[in-house]
């Protein structure tokens, strides 16, 4: 089938106000939510043996803790296959076809602090914060209202099992709440459909690399296919059921499930195909290989494959930092030599944290912006920097965990959540606020934004 | 120095690059019998002191 082929039409229900009460339900614009059913829900998973349940909204003294994912209600109302398909035992048939409703402006969020062996066994479970208001409250996640599920599992889970717990949990409350609305008529209503090349349009692929993570069985998946494979080629429209979707370990925000399926850059892409662009789709490759020559090799594979198809542009983004640069700046590399040009879409990664200031902006810090560069990467639109550091003031309230810990090798020490919180001087490398690497600039972290 | 990523090491102006295994175990290969993992590191090691015996004028990789 050709990729034009493929036809979904989203209903968009806005959530503008959501509230506990009974019955459950949506009405313009309003979200009831019952909590008791979304407590049952959670606990249906023997390995759970708590949960707490609140409401979190922009705009208030509020800061939650341990975010582990959040992630979007969305169901399939017409077509084949389950959102967020291959995992949590919804099947792998191909998504993308059909009419799926979603809520916008909400996400179901998942917090648990990491079991002390986890923090041992994955170093990206690290502990992470959103603020709702206040100088921390610069990415997306703080402009949503979140359904915040704090759980605490049994405490001898291995990594898959607390992953398997934590996640199905979110994604059996994020389905019922999704359930709500299946025979509402939604108030917007959106066709996605690539358009036929043709005319004269240039041929553009989207390069969309993905960090698949160093420990198996964690990160990233596609269909829920966490580990290193060469590229395959997804229509948006897979990527818009949730075909792309993240764990509940990693904490690293380019693997957030929310973050895949409200990618700015498909609704950009979609803005334009048809009209000065043929948009052939998005090719997937995955990066953080551990020997150069899988990085050459994923590179190699990715520029043939955007050959094959007939690309003339790449739009080349990627969702992480660190080594993974590598293969993506070779990737960027292969497609200019191949003569499709490129432009680069990227954060850029001086990886302390850095207290931003306006001269800062203007000449950044002594570190340089990406780690590696090749001479082709010649056209990049900047995010901005990772995160700000400026000193988070004390929370009235706190949800998710009491204390966080800044530094993996001491887990022992350990910080009152509710603050005040000075990041420059408690966290190490990275920022522990969750959505820090804007990589898609949905945040406030750009040269503009300051 | 054994950098699993020559090309990073080059660009951030290491004189002498030997190029290592991956980036999970830069000086080894646990996957290899103890024998072969054994030549492996000797021969990065060889590779290495060959490299510090060799003049270079600018960051150069020793992969031979």
């Amino acid at each position: 089938m050709h990729p034009s082929g493929m036809s979904l039409t989203v209903g968009t229900f806005p959530v503008r106000e959501a509230a506990f009460g009974a019955p459950a339900g949506w009405a313009d614009g309003r979200l009831i939510i019952d909590a008791d059913r979304v407590a049952a829900l959670v606990r249906e998973d023997r390995r759970i043996r708590r949960v707490a349940v609140d409401l979190v909204e922009p705009g208030e003294a509020a800061r939650i803790v341990h975010v582990r994912d959040v992630i979007e209600p969305r169901v399939k109302v017409e077509g084949p296959g389950h959102t967020y398909p291959g995992i949590c035992g919804h099947a792998p048939d191909t998504v993308g076809n059909g009419v799926t409703h979603r809520y916008a402006g909400f996400g179901v969020l998942i917090a648990s602090e990491a079991l002390p062996h986890i923090r041992r066994t994955a170093s990206a479970a690290t502990d992470s914060l959103i603020d709702m208001s206040g100088p921390g409250a610069v990415t997306v996640y703080s402009t949503l209202r979140h359904l915040a599920l704090t759980i605490e599992t049994l405490p001898d889970l291995d990594l898959t099992s607390w992953n398997d717990a934590l996640r199905g949990a979110g994604h059996r409350v994020a389905a019922a709440l999704a359930e709500l609305v299946r025979t509402q008529t939604p108030p917007d209503r959106r066709d996605y459909r690539l358009a036929p090349p043709g005319g004269g349009r240039p041929r553009v692929v989207h390069v969309h690399t993905l960090n698949a993570s160093m420990v198996p069985g964690i990160g990233t998946g596609i269909y829920g296919y966490t580990q290193h494979a060469l590229p395959v080629l997804l229509h948006p429209n897979e990527i818009l059921d949730g075909a792309i979707a993240g764990d509940a370990v990693v904490t690293y925000p380019g693997k957030c499930t929310w973050l895949h399926v409200n990618n700015p850059v498909l609704a950009a892409l979609y803005d334009r195909d048809g009209t000065d662009v043929a948009w052939l789709g998005s090719i997937v490759s995955r990066t953080r290989w551990g020997a150069l020559h899988e990085k050459q090799l994923s590179a190699y594979q990715t520029v043939k494959l955007a050959a094959m198809l007939g690309a003339e542009g790449a739009l080349v983004t990627w969702n992480h930092g660190g080594n993974d640069l590598l293969e993506v700046m070779m990737t960027i590399q292969g497609l200019e030599r191949a003569g499709i040009k490129t432009t680069f879409l990227t954060i850029e990664s001086d990886i302390k944290v850095v207290r931003m200031t306006p001269a800062l902006t203007e000449t950044g810090t002594a570190e340089p912006p990406l780690l590696f560069s090749v001479p082709e990467a010649d056209a990049i639109v900047s995010t901005g920097t990772l995160a700000p550091a400026e000193a988070l003031p004390a929370m009235p309230r706190v949800v998710g965990g009491r204390e966080v810990v800044f530094d993996q090798e001491r887990p022992d020490v350990r910080t009152p959540a509710a603050g005040p919180l000075d990041l420059e001087a408690l966290s190490g490398a990275y920022s522990p606020i969750f959505g820090h690497f804007d990589n898609y600039g949905l945040g406030c972290q750009s040269y503009l934004d300051y | 120095m054994i950098s699993a990523l020559p090309p990073l090491a080059l660009q951030a102006g290491a004189n002498r690059v030997v190029q290592g295994v991956k980036i999970e175990h830069v000086c080894g290969d646990p996957a290899l019998p103890a024998e072969e993992d054994g030549a492996v590191r000797r021969r990065l090691v060889e590779q290495g002191l060959r490299a510090l015996a060799t003049a270079v004028e600018r960051p150069t990789l020793f992969d031979g």
